[in-house]
């Protein structure tokens, strides 16, 4: 007697995933059972097409896509604050307290300016023309100001003051890792963290942790992504 | 990865441009995220990543009355036959019907068929009863078969 096989069970057969005693009452009944051989290698040969047909639309991502990426995943090893984890803490909250209203920390040591003795290009990063790019250009891209210098931005989150913050880095003369907040319709700096000095010299990878520490201080959410992102660098100012 | 999980955002929407968004969106979401299920392959889960994004993309378009015309803009199925040999024809003849295909039933067979998901990892990343998945998935072979020919699929 003949038996019926659903096709879910002929293509499990055919994947080879049929548990016994199925797989062996499946074998045997293709033995004699054409038209069952037939929905089998339909099934085989579906699989088939779908393989070299899906092979001809795996190519390598265009350049764009690529760097994008690439910024992204860059933007992401510098922050372990998303990922915060205790254990890695390494200054104290409290002493971070008042970054959240200076305009620059300063701690020399680590690369961080005061805006007394700031370059001038720090100054620059204070400036309108950096504001309109924080205005309007999202997480992962890059333009180059009038003067040359690069912008990069990496994050945008909210402040625990509901601020619009964005985490960005410069390259020109000297580079800089900067969190600046959106208050009305200017952008402030909260944050300017010297990665590179004039003649390129990086600085020690502690001063990050200390941009961490920082933003575990301002209460920063998560990163927004995407459409949020870009639909709260869209909206009014506060 | 990028260039697999392109190819499933072409799957999805069909259109190139919005394929890279949706890749470049998965990837930002991805590294934001803690990985959470463990019990998921990482391309599994990197998948269920982009197609939540391409859900999210499609309800936002449908909040602001945007619609995508696939006929247009499709870059699945667009391939030029132009001489070449008879197996190419084949090719070309299943791209076709591949882009025929519902988008369910479509990146079911890329998930399973190609990327050589197990039927419960698609069942994760779809989110449906691993029932519907075999059911589904059963039903794209044998359209895509037929649609192109048992004969000729040999070709390939």
């Amino acid at each position: 007697m003949q038996r019926d096989f659903s096709d879910e069970t002929l293509m499990a057969f055919a994947d080879g995933v049929l548990d016994e005693p199925q797989f062996s009452q499946v074998a045997e009944a293709i033995e004699s059972d054409e038209a069952l051989a037939t929905r089998l290698e339909t099934l085989v040969t579906g699989s088939t097409l779908a393989r070299r047909g899906f092979d001809e639309l795996l190519a390598p991502v265009s350049p764009e896509l690529e760097a994008a990426v690439r910024q992204t995943i860059k933007a992401a090893e510098r922050k372990p604050f998303w990922k915060f984890s205790w254990g890695n803490w390494l200054y104290p909250a409290g002493a971070f307290a008042a970054a959240a209203v200076a305009v620059v920390v300063a701690i020399p040591s680590l690369g961080l300016w005061q805006a007394s003795s700031a370059p001038s290009s720090m100054a620059e990063l204070g400036g309108e023309e950096v504001a309109a790019v924080l205005d309007t250009l999202p997480s992962g891209g890059t333009t180059t100001l009038a003067s040359g210098t690069v912008i990069n931005p990496i994050a945008t989150f909210t402040n625990g003051d509901q601020q619009v913050c964005r985490e960005f880095e410069t390259e020109g003369s000297a580079s800089y890792l900067v969190v600046s907040c959106r208050a009305g319709s200017s952008w402030s700096v909260q944050l300017a963290l010297a990665t590179a000095n004039e003649d390129g010299n990086y600085r020690p990878a502690s001063g990050f942790e200390v941009l961490d520490a920082y933003l575990q201080t301002a209460g920063a959410g998560e990163p927004l992504v995407g459409d949020d992102e870009l639909a709260v660098l869209r909206s009014p100012s506060r | 990865m990028l260039p697999r999980l392109r190819r499933y955002a072409l799957a999805l929407c069909k259109v190139g441009d919005i394929a890279d968004d949706l890749v470049q969106t998965a990837c930002e979401k991805a590294l934001a995220s803690q990985r959470q299920t463990l019990d998921l392959s990482f391309d599994a889960w990197m998948f269920r990543i982009l197609r939540n994004s391409w859900i999210d993309r499609l309800r936002r378009q449908k909040t602001r009355g945007e619609e995508i015309d696939i006929v247009e803009h499709s870059d699945i199925g667009a391939f030029d036959g132009s001489s070449i040999p008879e197996n190419r024809l084949v090719l070309k003849k299943t791209m076709e019907a591949i882009g025929r295909l519902p988008q369910d039933q479509r990146e079911l067979l890329l998930l399973v068929c190609v990327e050589e998901l197990s039927y419960r990892d698609a069942a994760e990343v779809l989110d449906l009863p691993i029932g519907t998945v075999m059911s589904r998935l059963a039903r794209a072979r044998r359209k895509l078969a037929e649609d192109v020919g048992i004969e000729a699929g040999q070709l390939l």
